[in-house]
């Protein structure tokens, strides 16, 4: 059996949009990966793989530390998620309490049944606002410099 | 004395809607939509007072657009036919938790995922149950059903009246007082002081254990710390065993995970999982050696901004049972597909 893991958590990853789309990278040992893009005054927070008890806590540091920075618009993007738990939906609602609170729209883009059902079961596909796409999330948020 | 019954603000209520043909000479005081959650027993001597009281609860219900349950025993329900005439048609004769289930928390989380839906659109609704027949179960059952419904529906709009038989001395069964708010004297409610909070009631009527199974299939450990990983391979191997198909397995894996959360976040920290595969169907039963006082959790839905809250209630939401209790040695979460 594994025991608690105490190693720091892993960095997340800052990607630069002029790159393109590359290889996908691998995810981190707890199963999941963060990366962020900033598209001018709006933060992308792209996440993958698996959010449970394990690794939630991250998804919540990152997605405070986001806010903290204060853009106007903030992108939770969980299309690349294949596994979502009550953990994750903690995180987002607190993330929303949050933007709330700083006047920050948030967007969720939820593509696959990993993650709308859980959001659908829960309610929170109508009270956050959901997306199936990223292009839709994006569309009208501040995207340029300045 | 609730004030909320009387007939000024019922009478003009029902103007707003398109003509009524017919009024009731001796309509009940009804309740205030403002009101939110009720919960009030009435008690009654003799079975014709008693069908008499249910015709002009759930007739006056109706006339509300209310969504209306009638959840009475087959002789009651041919008479309330009879008597509603055409519109009978606006009341389910059905419990709202549908059908009997050994798991009265699992009956109320059926009646808050139905109740929740029927008031979506800002419709109130009432459910009249007659008690003390079958197949309600035994007192006990009937009363963690009542007290589960206090802990679930707080806020809803809906109104949950009991009708009870009355003892030779006068009084209804003693869970009649401990879970009910309001008790009908008359045509009107008064508070119930001898009401007691549903963490109370489970406290002294805890819930028991699930029907046993016989030896299970198999057998898997969990721990702080560890990925649900193994648990959700686990979920996946025997949902394709027992055949369940991509959306239940989806389910069975969500709601095996959930419960494997919430053992490890308010549990003992570590556990087992059990899995059963009989025919068809999948059980898995999570166990872990904490103890869990109150009423069971997930019983309905949190408010979208609460941070906890979620995990049991999905399981309850995909499961066709989610049955916890806790015994001598710990405390088990059942799920059935």
């Amino acid at each position: 059996m594994a025991t608690r893991n105490e190693s720091p958590p892993p960095a997340v990853g800052v990607r630069d949009m002029s790159a393109g789309p590359g290889e996908p990278t691998p995810l981190d040992p707890d199963g999941l990966r963060l990366s962020v893009l900033r598209l001018g005054r709006t933060v992308v927070v792209l996440v993958a793989g698996e959010v449970e008890l394990v690794n939630a806590r991250r998804l919540t540091e990152t997605l405070t530390a986001e806010l903290s920075t204060g853009p106007s618009a903030l992108v939770v993007d969980l299309d690349e998620v294949r596994f979502f738990t009550s953990m994750g939906l903690t995180a987002l609602v607190l993330a929303q309490r949050e933007a709330g609170s700083r006047g920050i729209t948030m967007h969720v883009v939820a593509t696959g049944d990993a993650t709308r059902l859980p959001l659908r079961l829960t309610g929170l596909l109508d009270e956050l606002a959901v997306y199936r796409t990223r292009d839709e999330a994006l569309e009208g948020l501040p995207l340029g410099p300045g | 004395v609730i004030t909320g019954w009387e007939h000024g603000r019922h009478r003009r209520q029902r103007t707003e809607r398109a003509a009524p043909e017919t009024e009731p000479p001796d309509e009940p005081p009804w309740p205030d939509p403002d009101l939110g959650y009720r919960h009030v027993a009435a008690g009654f001597r003799d079975p014709g007072a008693m069908i008499d009281f249910a015709e002009r609860a759930v007739s006056s219900a109706a006339r509300l657009n209310e969504v209306v349950w009638a959840v009475v025993d087959p002789t009651s329900e041919r008479e309330l036919h009879r008597r509603l005439g055409p519109a009978h048609a606006r009341v389910v004769f059905a419990d709202p938790g549908g059908a009997h289930s050994y798991s009265a928390q699992t009956i109320v989380a059926r009646r808050v995922m139905r109740l929740h839906t029927a008031t979506a659109g800002g419709a109130r609704a009432t459910v009249v149950v007659q008690h003390g027949s079958p197949p309600e179960g035994e007192p006990g059952h009937r009363c963690r059903v009542d007290a589960g419904c206090n802990a679930a529906l707080e806020g809803m709009a809906a109104t949950l009246i009991c009708l009870y038989p009355l003892g030779d001395d006068g009084r209804m069964a003693p869970d009649a007082y401990w879970n009910h708010p309001e008790l009908l004297a008359g045509d009107t409610t008064h508070p119930n002081p001898d009401y007691l909070p549903p963490d109370r009631v489970f406290a002294a009527n805890p819930t028991p254990p699930a029907p046993p199974l016989g030896p299970a299939t198999g057998e898997s450990g969990f721990g702080p710390g560890q990925s649900l990983r193994a648990v959700r391979a686990e979920a996946e191997r025997y949902g394709t065993m027992a055949d369940l198909g991509a959306r239940r397995s989806q389910g069975l894996v969500l709601a095996v995970c959930e419960l494997v959360n919430n053992s490890i976040e308010h549990g003992a920290g570590h556990g087992t999982v059990s899995w059963w595969v009989l025919g068809d169907r999948v059980v898995a039963q999570v166990h872990d050696a904490g103890r869990m006082c109150g009423a069971p959790p997930g019983l309905g839905p949190p408010e979208w901004a609460a941070p906890r809250g979620r995990g049991v209630w999905m399981a309850r939401r995909v499961s066709e049972t989610v049955h916890i209790w806790t015994g001598r040695d710990g405390t088990y979460a059942r799920c059935e597909f």
